[in-house]
């Protein structure tokens, strides 16, 4: 055989999977709703690859603008579309909203994607082990997932920042810490299923190592419930930042381009629901960017679960 | 009698009931109970009974997929395991059936270990058997190419070549790239597949397809010894007929030995050198094919191959019918397990549990009135009639 079979032998393989997604991509589309969610949910990744080169300045920081044009806005937030330098207005401390959404697009994406991703990790090994080998590991580890399942996620962030300091880290590893478990279920289960599929048999009789066969088929066959709920756990996550954020459980300055804290600016002065009347769009344009992306996000994670379920695609 | 292939001695497989709050064994599915095997190379082993008599697992237990209960297993054993299992052997038939003792077990065990448990020799082991699934569709897997399919036990323990190792192993070696698609090519070639089909996905196939492409799989390592557990029965007959004579043909190409565990008496006909019946996890009888379809002697044997449909509608037969169901395997029958079916039971079989006793040559049956029933129907003119029809 030349190379050039060799060659062609990877293109062909390389169609097939590129026509199996693109199958799986036309049965996505075919629901609107989850196309919708799916372009918001692009455009929000888009927004926070090219949101802080837009603003300008430090890419996690807001500048603070407390007077313009010779009056003082610390106090007395600027409303939406008056100036062309505050497209959607100010808030308290003189910080343009605009300029928060787009640099909270990355900020809150990072964060979720590192909390999201490691909490995914972990479950998937832990899981994998925990219904694989089963026994009393399994059994140890799926105990432990009942213990952190049933602690408050909020209540356990706040315990951590408040007993080991309020540094960036802390913050992450107690999401992570909360965000596991759930995974740890859904891959138990699917690989309980898997496990007795005859495949699986059939390559330990071929003498694959139980790492091995664990790695090849049963995660393989066992993941695709795990994007789901990845998709739909973005939005849980940065609900939650925003909820941390907004009861002040900061790890950084008021400048911090996360898009509670944006919210949480407006009622910082101690104005409390007075916000609300004096300058309703510090707290709903924020408030709307959190919605509208965890509302997509949702919307896709369902049209999403419908194209992995080859019970609907057949 | 040629070369022994497989040998194992007192196979039991208990498998526990666990039931209650705290997961506490109830009792125990005698799925296979004492179970004697031997497998010679280059034959055709049938094991024929009905669903839930152990056959499929006495071949996971010979393919060490599950670890037995209690019993010994021999692969190409040599001169001193031999001896040692003659011995053992014998005392346990001098015993008849019954519980092992301790130290029996103690003893079992250890030769196990010394076959299997050794990593080495198993993977050695691994390389040497394959086994083919009876649902073509769950046996392989939906993720994968069928090319890496194929591939993945030429991945694992790499294709026999001439000569052997220091250590007396089969040399092996390991293919990548280029050879590894040629050599794959040339497999499903013979399998009656394409090339074009080595990049579609399972899902793409029909049944028979996709247990040529099991086969496929087994065959591609030049395995010794391969359990096939039903490959044929959830497909329909042409299908079937195919699949047999590719596996005929892959036999004689190979030089591979087979244990074809099956319920279609009529495929085990057409397939096998050797029958073994199996009923609620014991041996009944064993016996050349032809010599078993010519002189059925245990009742249940008989009663299976009355069953055997045959094409004639002028031919009138006297049926034997069996009547109740099987005997739960939680829970089964005192002394010979079929006496409560059986037509000839008498008081003594269901106290007394019948030994295996050679009748005919190489002829194995374990009923008490096997030499009574030999007799009386020496003519076997109706059975005899069957087994020249069928098929």
């Amino acid at each position: 055989m030349t190379t050039e079979s060799v060659g062609s032998e990877f293109s062909r393989a390389l169609k097939k999977r590129l026509e199996s997604s693109k199958r799986s991509f036309y049965f996505l589309t075919r629901s609107p709703l989850a196309t919708i969610g799916l372009a918001i949910v692009i455009f929000y990744v888009i927004l926070a690859i090219i949101g802080p080169r837009l603003a300008g300045g430090n890419p996690s920081v807001m500048t603070a603008y407390p007077i313009y044009h010779g009056q003082p806005i610390i106090f007395n937030p600027i409303p939406p579309f008056e100036y062309a330098k505050f497209p959607l207005g100010t808030t308290i401390g003189g910080y343009s909203i605009y300029e928060g959404v787009l640099k909270g697009a990355r900020v809150d994406l990072e964060l979720a994607s590192i909390i999201v991703f490691s909490g995914a990790l972990i479950g998937t090994v832990l899981g994998s082990i925990a219904g694989y080998k089963g026994g009393a590991l399994g059994e140890a580890i799926m105990r432990g997932t009942d213990i952190f399942l049933s602690l408050p996620y909020i209540v356990l962030a706040v315990a951590f920042l408040t007993v080991f300091g309020r540094y960036e880290s802390v913050m992450i590893e107690s999401l992570i810490l909360i965000w596991w478990p759930t995974y740890t279920r859904i891959v138990r289960g699917q690989v309980l299923s898997v496990r007795e599929q005859k495949y699986v048999e059939a390559s330990v009789a071929a003498g694959s190592s139980s790492l091995r066969t664990v790695i090849k088929h049963i995660i393989p066959n066992s993941i695709y419930p795990i994007f789901v709920q990845i998709s739909l756990d973005f939005g849980n996550v940065i609900l939650t930042l925003a909820s941390l954020f907004y009861l002040g459980f900061t790890f950084a300055g008021p400048g911090f381009a996360e898009w509670g804290n944006l919210l949480s600016r407006a009622t910082s002065a101690g104005t409390g629901g007075a916000a609300l009347e004096s300058y309703p769009w510090a707290v709903t344009i924020p408030g709307l960017v959190i919605l509208i992306f965890v509302l997509a996000l949702n919307l896709f994670g369902d049209g999403l679960r419908d194209v992995l379920d080859p019970r609907m695609r057949r | 009698m040629s070369e022994i292939l497989l040998k194992g001695i007192g196979i039991r497989k208990y498998f526990p009931i666990r039931g209650g709050v705290s997961g506490r064994t109830l009792g125990y599915v005698h799925a296979v109970d004492d179970v004697n095997i031997t497998i010679y190379k280059g034959e055709t082993i049938g094991v024929v009974g009905e669903s839930g008599c152990g056959k499929t697992t006495l071949g996971r237990v010979v393919l060490d997929l599950i670890d037995p209960t209690t019993g010994a297993l021999f692969y190409k054993p040599n001169e001193s395991e031999m001896s040692q299992l003659e011995q053992l052997y014998s005392e346990l038939t001098s015993g008849g059936a019954r519980e092992l003792k301790k130290e029996e077990k103690k003893i079992l065990n250890t030769t196990k270990d010394n076959i299997y448990k050794s990593r080495r020799r198993k993977k050695d082991f691994r390389s040497r058997v394959q086994i083919v699934f009876q649902d073509p569709v769950s046996s392989l897997d939906p993720r994968m190419l069928i090319k890496d399919v194929i591939f993945e036990p030429i991945k694992i323990n790499g294709i026999p070549v001439e000569g052997e190792n220091d250590n007396g192993k089969q040399k092996r070696v390991k293919l990548r790239g280029d050879a590894a698609t040629k050599y794959i090519l040339d497999i499903v070639t013979e399998m009656g597949l394409n090339e074009d089909h080595l990049f579609r996905f399972p899902h793409e196939f029909s049944g028979g397809q996709r247990q040529r492409i099991a086969i496929a799989r087994a065959i591609a390592v030049k395995p010794e010894f391969i359990v096939l557990d039903e490959p044929t029965s959830a497909l329909d007959v042409s299908v079937q007929a195919q699949i047999l004579s590719l596996l005929k043909t892959l036999q004689q190409k190979y030089n591979v030995t087979y244990m074809f565990i099956t319920h279609n008496l009529a495929v085990i006909r057409a397939v096998s050198t050797r029958v073994i019946v199996m009923y609620l996890g014991k041996i009944v009888e064993e016996a050349l094919t032809d010599e078993l379809f010519e002189y059925p002697i245990h009742p249940y044997t008989q009663a299976l191959i009355s069953a055997i449909p045959i094409p004639d509608p002028n031919f009138r037969r006297s049926r034997i019918v069996l009547s109740g169901d099987v005997p739960s395997p939680a829970n089964p029958p005192s002394g010979c397990r079929f006496h409560t079916r059986c037509r000839f039971a008498k008081e003594i079989c269901s106290t007394e549990e019948p030994k295996l006793k050679e009748i005919r040559t190489g002829h194995v049956v374990a009923c008490h009135f096997a030499e009574d029933i030999l007799k009386t129907e020496s003519e076997h003119t109706g059975i005899k009639k069957i087994s020249e029809i069928a098929i």
